[in-house]
């Protein structure tokens, strides 16, 4: 009995499943508009929004909406990135932090941010994050190769991940101003905390066409699980789908870790929680994963705010010390079907 | 009709030549066997013949096209392949992978070229996997994996099917089904090509084989012309008892390369 039940899979209708997420990243959007450190009742909120006017509109619109969109975009990004790469990879456990593309548009920002680009031209930051992002898929590539096996993905992870950190390193350590030093590491720690509306025009439209870009890949994500070959077989251009995915990654995480820092393990909980409840099917994790990271990052970046107040526990640090267990958790399992 | 050809084709790699001067023709209608020993070239030459791999002289073409002009999806539309092994990645069931066989179902297919479509029942249930249907492919046997993607390949309607060694490796029965159901697939538009390693099983099912050795064809036709002793002498280095069985050659191999008994 207990093997059937095994060998069954535990689908939940796709539908049925992208509605309960919605409302969850609804829920979880309007509540990180009134929760905070200042209260704001919904009484408060509403009247606010109505009269225009009053310290908690502006609380409201310079401080929470920003925060709340950029949470819910950078969830996204994270979390779609995170499937697309895991079904481009066929591995679950291709994440953009643990096989260095978060390091790397990190030391991609840090650059544009050192070089003083970032003063003159406020899209370089992304552009910069976008470009590390893409240069260490490529990378990845080169040094795990074709159909690579997880030892060899998590080594060619660990490669970029030190390389792309002791540039980094190498660029605090040579900070002509330490008071700029440590402003970067707090970034790198992955923070909402103080982003603006200037953030959300920045980083939004590049995660808007990145997503876009990942979410059509479904069909070739699904052929490309019998393997590069049959996936050919069946007409998928697979150096096509391959750019595609690098492009639509780079964007979305490139974006995200400009703006708002390395948030990590958002594309490792979320699709790997989902992937029993879509089948397993590559496709169909895509847009749910998005959904779901945005959930995610939407909750734990209201759980900052209660946590530490007075320390203020960033974004980075909390999705890490979730994300950690679940790392190690996932390699038990690895090591069970093994 | 699909046709499809090779002429001349050459594949080095590394100084090593991996395939010779490989010239052949496959249509609709027959059921070809292609063996030889291990490291003869057959995945390669099945690969070089889908498009995958580009050779490195030579010409593959598609209805007297070369391949590399035709698009993925349209070679998709004519040729169905079954890898060796029936690699299933993530634990789809075994109706998902089925379906995944619509994808290579090209949009403006001519129907004098369009083989019979199956529905997704009726390829579930051609192959027996109906009580397999909400099974997950990883956990299936060798023989039923083979099966489910056959399934698939009959699903995408492509009128020509290779097939790396899809009976290595299956119990005898489940060998059998496969072959059977490869017979059942030719047709005045269909046809099969598969790479064998059981010599009696590919004379048994085949009307033609293709005898591969380092990279080039040595024989091509027949069984009983393809199965002779001085070929499998020179080939597998195998003195061999061969009788005739309804016109089929019965192989029974009784000393190995070096002279060592069995």
């Amino acid at each position: 009995m207990i093997e059937t039940y095994k060998n069954k899979s535990n689908e939940i209708n796709y539908f049925i499943l992208i509605a309960v997420l919605l409302g969850l990243v609804l829920i979880l959007f309007t509540s990180s508009i009134f929760l905070g450190t200042t209260s704001i009742s919904l009484k408060k909120t509403l009247s606010a929004i109505l009269a225009l006017e009053g310290l908690y509109l502006t609380i409201i619109i310079e401080l929470r909406l920003p925060r709340a969109i950029l949470a819910l975009f950078m969830g996204a990004a994270l979390g779609i990135s995170g499937a697309a790469l895991q079904g481009l990879l066929r591995n679950p456990l291709a994440e953009p932090g643990l096989i260095g593309v978060s390091g790397a548009s990190a030391l991609g920002s840090v650059i544009v941010f050192y070089t003083g680009l970032s003063v003159s031209y406020s899209f370089a930051l992304p552009v910069g994050g976008m470009t590390g992002a893409a240069l260490s898929i490529l990378l990845l590539y080169f040094l795990a190769g074709k159909d690579p096996s997880i030892l060899k993905l998590i080594l060619a992870g660990v490669a970029i991940n030190t390389l792309t950190g002791a540039f980094t390193v190498l660029a605090l350590n040579l900070s002509p101003n330490p008071y700029a030093a440590y402003e970067v590491f707090f970034w790198l720690l992955g923070s909402l905390e103080n982003t603006s509306v200037d953030h959300v025009f920045l980083a939004a439209p590049c995660i808007c066409v990145g997503f876009i870009i990942l979410a059509t890949t479904g069909r070739g994500l699904d052929a490309l699980t019998l393997g590069e070959d049959v996936a050919r077989s069946l007409g998928v251009g697979l150096r096509k789908l391959q750019a595609r995915i690098i492009l639509g990654t780079a964007l979305c995480v490139g974006a995200s870790v400009s703006v708002a820092g390395v948030v990590g393990f958002v594309g490792l909980i979320v699709p790997h929680i989902l992937r029993p409840a879509v089948g397993h099917s590559p496709r169909r994790l895509l847009i749910v994963s998005g959904l779901g990271g945005a959930a995610l990052t939407l909750a734990a970046d209201i759980l900052v705010r209660f946590i530490a107040t007075g320390q203020g526990l960033q974004l980075g640090v909390l999705t890490a010390l979730l994300g950690a267990p679940f790392f190690i958790l996932l390699v038990f399992k690895l090591r069970e079907d093994n | 009709m699909t046709h499809l050809s090779a002429k001349d084709v050459n594949i080095k790699r590394s100084g090593r030549n991996i395939l010779k001067n490989i010239s052949l023709s496959l249509g609709s209608g027959e059921l070809v066997g292609l063996i030889g020993p291990n490291g003869a070239g057959k995945t390669t030459l099945l690969k070089v013949l889908l498009g995958l791999i580009e050779p490195t002289s030579g010409l593959v073409q598609l209805n007297n096209i070369p391949i590399s002009k035709v698009s993925r999806k349209t070679v998709a539309s004519h040729i169905g392949y079954l890898a060796q092994g029936s690699p299933c990645h993530w634990p789809l069931t075994v109706e998902k992978v089925v379906e995944l066989g619509y994808l290579s179902r090209g949009k403006a297919r001519n129907n004098d070229t369009a083989s019979k479509l199956f529905s997704l029942d009726q390829a579930i249930n051609k192959l027996g996997l109906s009580s397999l249907r909400h099974r997950l492919v990883p956990t299936l046997s060798g023989g039923e994996r083979t099966l489910t993607m056959i399934a698939r390949c009959l699903m995408g309607g492509s009128p020509l099917l290779l097939a790396d060694e899809p009976i290595t490796g299956l119990d005898p029965g489940h060998q059998v089904d496969v072959m059977l159901n490869f017979l059942d697939h030719i047709s005045d538009i269909n046809g099969v090509v598969a790479v064998l390693h059981d010599l009696n099983i590919a004379a048994q099912y085949c009307d033609r084989l293709i005898l591969m050795d380092q990279g080039a064809i040595v024989s091509d036709g027949h069984p009983k012309d393809v199965l002779t002793s001085k070929n499998l002498i020179d080939v597998y280095g195998i003195v061999a008892d061969i009788s005739l069985k309804d016109g089929r050659p019965l192989v029974i191999g009784h000393r190995g390369r070096g002279g060592h008994g069995f």
